[in-house]
């Protein structure tokens, strides 16, 4: 046994494992918890490349371009400081993951190859084919690998994070945290001093999304219900080009635009590429969400859907097909083998799809949460997209993110050895309140002992309860209501009434969700009873997401009211902080730094230039 | 509901168990068929209406997936006799009745799922990483690498650990030790790569003893049954070649 | 190897039937004059076909078949490459015990008539006779493809495909020899 603190890890993406490998190398002993083989994450998915301002065509570019970009693709959402040191750390983060071993495209002087995705002017995505995301999470994954191999880590894969565990008698200090093998279904507590969190975001919430079937959120509702904020909880972005299917929405990458794949449909028996006339500066790379808004109006607004159905073209057939082998392979023979038609020749039909939550657990700049020793990185965290996200931020944020909390998280844990008994808070910083709760680096004194065990038996009596639930309400099905529901009303165009009602459906979901029959009743790798306990974190997420949306009477990013079209700085320029209560979400507001860069108008019509000097 | 839609059902037979231990047996589902539906969404289907074709009420089936989309390697299992992904084994595609197996070549945890740990402890064995210094930014670019050299790298670096080349090996079984392909892959990959050469003589070791590339029999069905075309037979040859070497000409180099 | 070139030898000097008995038995007794037979027959034959066939065997139980659901040439090859091998130590064996381990004892020098009289004497013999050449021809020559591609002399898997050729040829030639041999024990 390695002495010393030990860090818990929960989640083995990319933000996960890179705060892991961050705290292995400083030294410390770490435990990796994720509900499977970190290799089968979620960061796998993410396809069209990550953002770094390398410049290396020579074009412009730079850290501070990246950076003005993030701040206006999220509608000055984002705090700026956090987001200005993410730009500033890119260059080096690709660097490292060329020494890790990326197979990063290559330019034929065999340099990094650079390519435009949506938001900006410049090319600045570096990417691997179009499997970017398995290529970077694998990277991180060997690193692991290799600190595991020299005793450093430990992975608990097939783990489940239940909850957090507090010395609720004393001083309500962080213990360690309570999880399930999802395999014997054995609850356990890990006593530790710090826990990073890197568990990704809730797409399930949505039914259909681009998310794996992992992205359930429980993790972040667990935190949140034990008293984490969470921020900005009704930025949800929905992408805008997928294939709609039966178990899930399959993305079709920004990057096919970013290459020069145009969308367009028929309009008046002539192809009408609708985001090329409406936004004649940034043409087929606007923002997520104001292409995403573009499709809706035409399919749903005007009518225009292709053959009258809701979807619009993606048409890459005028592009070189050697060219487009090299640069988007992975994606294309997906498209292929579930419309059995070939990207190559036939354009595309794509619709959007949720994909990506802008909010999440509310975290300090050095991505500690409002309870010390609690760490938070990646799609869990709300900290670097605003309203929203510019494609290749999400892979750099994760990675970022999880740099920055292992390295802090090194810190707390340094400091609190430092400090004696009762002594004073963590060792991070960030103008958040961290009054109540210190930490220790020995957790697992007689007290903490009975308060860790407690936690436990919760837990235990939460599961037994569940797999004792004998109604007639199907738990998936009752899913596939709440992702109708959700998606139908919290999504593209919002309106108040609407989302009133949704409040009042949610309501009934979670009676209905009372009468659930449990269809497994095995003690031994039982997934049923899982599911079930994760929906109800759904359901409670959603209100938070619905009443974020509700209570926001202005329009900004991915958050859209027709009855409010423009976006309301004078009211509405501060972060939406969602608190836990049993009776709901309680809603307060803070401010955002806005300490670098002014905000001001945000229009893809015209160059973001032209919009500085208004 | 129209009966055009209530006709069109697929029928799947799976072979579940429930505990490892236990003795596996046949289920048979009747699911409703849609457009375009794949494995994974008829096993959804599945969990919404667990009722078998005799009309008895039993658990759901379990299996694991994850990403849908073929990146992630968690959903292989056997799809009529031939191991692949089940997200992208489309219905329409599938000789009925579709008949589902669990991995034979991994332990069993329970009807579809299998555990692939073997897999993740190779890759410690053979050291499949780079040895980077530090994780701080060294202010220096990686080593520049000729497209064509990315291109065969990026091919070997798509491999998901999914499994499928050890289920088409007859060389992996419970009675060999064998690595199996996927690893060697890996092996090839870092001792191509400038950073990962380092350690490739340790990482030629791993594999010259028992259980390394020399049970490789040559059947050549890790290349037809991968997913993501990895040119298999093609690195065990090469690897053959730097064990070869290695082999004849390492004691001059101690 | 040696076990290769020693199979090559030995079809070549069998061949030799194909111009009379005379001939034949002449090759037979130039053969029996090499100096030091006893020691280059131990070395270089008995102890490697020992090993290989020993091996040979533990290879095969450690292996399991699959062609029912994946039936590609290869894994077809892989599969005869067994079976021939499990024929071939049994017909050696037996091969060695009639026509040298005997003659050691004995003293009787195979020859011509000697071999005539195992072919001529049961039809079904003689089909076993064959079968088994054949196969250890096959075992020879898909061999020799599997030992390059083991040592990595042939990677690309064009360069794999043109040994494959190269092998088929090698075995037909091979192949016809042998036939044309037993004919001439049957024959003359």
């Amino acid at each position: 046994m390695t002495r010393g603190p030990r860090l818990a890890v929960i989640g083995g993406g990319l933000a996960g494992s890179m705060a892991a490998v961050e705290a292995a190398q400083a030294g410390l002993t770490v435990d990796l918890f994720a509900l499977g083989p970190a290799k089968r994450s979620h960061s796998a998915a993410a396809q069209g490349g990550i953002n770094a301002a390398l410049n290396t065509h020579d074009l412009g570019d730079s850290t501070g371009e990246h950076f003005d970009d993030t701040i206006y693709g999220g509608d000055f959402l984002a705090n700026q400081t956090p987001v200005k040191n993410m730009c500033d750390a890119a260059p080096g983060i690709i660097h490292l993951f060329d020494r890790m071993g990326v197979p990063f495209n290559r330019t034929p002087e065999g340099v990094i190859d650079l390519r435009l995705l949506g938001g900006t002017k410049f090319p600045r995505v570096a990417f691997s084919g179009a499997t970017t995301g398995q290529q970077l999470l694998y990277a991180a994954d060997e690193q692991v690998r290799r600190h595991e191999a020299a005793g450093r880590v430990h992975r608990y894969e097939g783990w489940e994070f239940l909850s957090a565990a507090f010395d609720e008698t004393g001083d309500g200090r962080f213990l360690g945290i309570v999880a399930q093998d999802l395999k014997t279904m054995e609850i356990r507590a890990f006593p530790c001093a710090a826990a990073v969190f890197g568990t990704g975001g809730p797409g399930l919430i949505f039914g259909q999304t681009t998310n794996s079937a992992s992205n359930n959120g429980y993790a972040s509702y667990a935190l949140w219900r034990q008293g984490v904020k969470y921020g900005n909880p009704e930025f949800i972005q929905v992408h805008p080009t997928a294939i709609p299917g039966a178990d899930k929405n399959r993305l079709i990458s920004e990057s096919v635009r970013g290459e020069g794949g145009r969308v367009w449909t028929w309009k008046d028996g002539q192809k009408w590429y609708f985001l090329e006339e409406w936004y004649p500066a940034y043409g087929n790379l606007v923002p997520r969400d104001i292409a995403t808004r573009a499709i809706f109006k035409v399919c749903v607004d005007m009518g225009l859907g292709v053959d009258g159905e809701q979807c619009v073209y993606l048409d890459m057939t005028h592009m070189d097909p050697a060219e487009v082998a090299r640069r988007l392979e992975g994606i294309l023979d997906i498209y292929q083998l579930f419309t059995g038609q070939d990207p190559r020749r036939v354009p595309m039909r794509i619709f959007p799809a949720v994909h990506y939550s802008m909010g999440g657990l509310w975290v300090d700049y050095e991505q500690m949460t409002n309870i010390p020793g609690i760490f938070a990185a990646g799609e869990l965290d709300y900290q670097y997209h605003g309203a929203n996200r510019l494609g290749g931020n999400g892979m750099l944020s994760a990675i970022y993110g999880g740099m920055v909390a292992g390295r802090a998280a090194v810190r707390y844990l340094e400091g609190l050895s430092k400090v004696t008994a009762g002594g004073g808070g963590g060792a991070g910083g960030g103008g958040a309140d961290q009054a109540g709760r210190a930490g220790s680096p020995t957790p697992v004194d007689g007290e903490g002992a009975g308060a860790l065990a407690a936690a436990v038996r919760r837990e235990q009596e939460r599961d037994a309860a569940i797999a004792r639930m004998d109604g007639t309400e199907n738990a998936y099905l009752l899913r596939d209501e709440l992702g109708a529901l959700m998606n139908g009303n919290v999504t593209v165009v919002r309106y108040n009434d609407r989302l009133r009602t949704t409040l009042e459906k949610l309501g009934e979901l979670k009676e209905r969700y009372r009468h659930i029959g449990v269809t497994d009743s095995s003690g031994w790798s039982n997934q049923a009873v899982g599911y079930v306990r994760r929906l109800w974190g759904m359901l409670e997420l959603s209100q938070a997401i619905t009443l974020g949306a509700l209570q926001r009477d202005e329009s900004r990013g991915a958050h859209y009211k027709p009855e409010f079209p423009e976006r309301d700085d004078a009211n509405w320029l501060k972060t939406t902080i969602a608190t836990y209560t049993p009776d709901g979400p309680k809603l307060s507001y803070e401010p955002v730094d806005l300490r670098f860069i002014r905000p001001r108008v945000r229009k893809y019509d015209v160059d973001k230039g032209a919009s500085r000097n208004v | 509901m129209s009966e055009k839609t209530a006709a069109a059902t697929v029928l799947f037979r799976i072979k579940r168990q429930d505990t490892p231990a236990a003795a596996p047996y046949w289920d048979e589902f009747r699911v409703p068929s849609r457009p375009f539906m794949n494995v994974v969404a008829a096993l959804m289907e599945i969990q919404k209406n667990p009722v078998n074709t005799a009309g008895r009420r039993v658990a759901p089936v379990v299996w694991d997936c994850n990403c849908l989309e073929e990146v992630c390697g968690a959903c292989a299992m056997i799809v009529n006799g031939r191991a692949r992904q089940a997200c992208s084994a489309l219905v329409r595609d599938l000789a009925e009745p579709i008949v589902l197996e669990a991995l034979s070549k991994f332990p069993v945890v329970r009807d579809l799922m299998v555990d692939r740990a073997v897999m993740f402890e190779n890759l410690k064995k053979v050291k499949a990483w780079t040895a980077v210094d530090t994780t701080s930014d060294t202010a220096e670019a990686g080593p520049r690498v000729p497209p064509r050299v990315q291109a065969l790298n990026y091919q070997l670096a798509r491999c998901m650990t999914c499994g499928c080349c050890m289920e088409a090996c007859p060389q992996v079984n419970r009675r060999s030790g064998f690595i199996g392909p996927a690893v060697l892959a890996q092996v090839k990959l870092f001792n191509s790569h400038p950073l990962g050469q380092p350690l490739a003589p340790e990482r030629l070791e791993a594999i010259m003893g028992p259980g390394g590339i020399a049970e490789c029999g040559k059947a050549q069905n890790c290349q037809k049954a991968c997913p993501k075309q990895l040119p298999l037979t093609q690195v065990l040859a090469d690897l053959g070649r730097q064990t070869s070497v290695r082999a004849l000409t390492g004691w001059l180099r101690r | 190897m040696p076990l290769g070139l020693f199979l090559l030898e030995h079809i070549i000097s069998n061949s030799a039937a194909l111009y009379g008995p005379e001939r034949f038995n002449a090759q037979v007794r130039l053969l029996h004059r090499l100096p030091f037979l006893p020691a280059i027959e131990i070395v270089f034959i008995l102890l490697p076909l020992l090993y290989h066939g020993a091996y040979g065997v533990y290879v095969t139980l450690t292996g399991q078949a699959n062609i029912g659901r994946y039936g590609y040439g290869r894994n077809w090859a892989y599969v005869a490459q067994r079976a021939t091998g499990m024929i071939t130590l049994i017909f050696v064996s037996w091969h060695f015990w009639t026509l040298r381990l005997q003659s050691l004892l004995t003293g009787r020098v195979a020859t011509f008539d000697l071999v005539a009289g195992v072919f001529r004497g049961h039809p079904a013999v003689t089909a076993l006779y064959g079968l088994a050449t054949v196969s250890a021809i096959y075992h020879f020559t898909n061999g020799l493809w599997g030992f390059a591609v083991d040592w990595g002399f042939v990677v690309s898997p064009r360069a794999q495909a043109a040994l494959t050729r190269w092998c088929w040829g090698l075995f037909a030639l091979m192949t016809a020899a042998t036939l044309g041999f037993m004919v001439a024990f049957i024959r003359l």
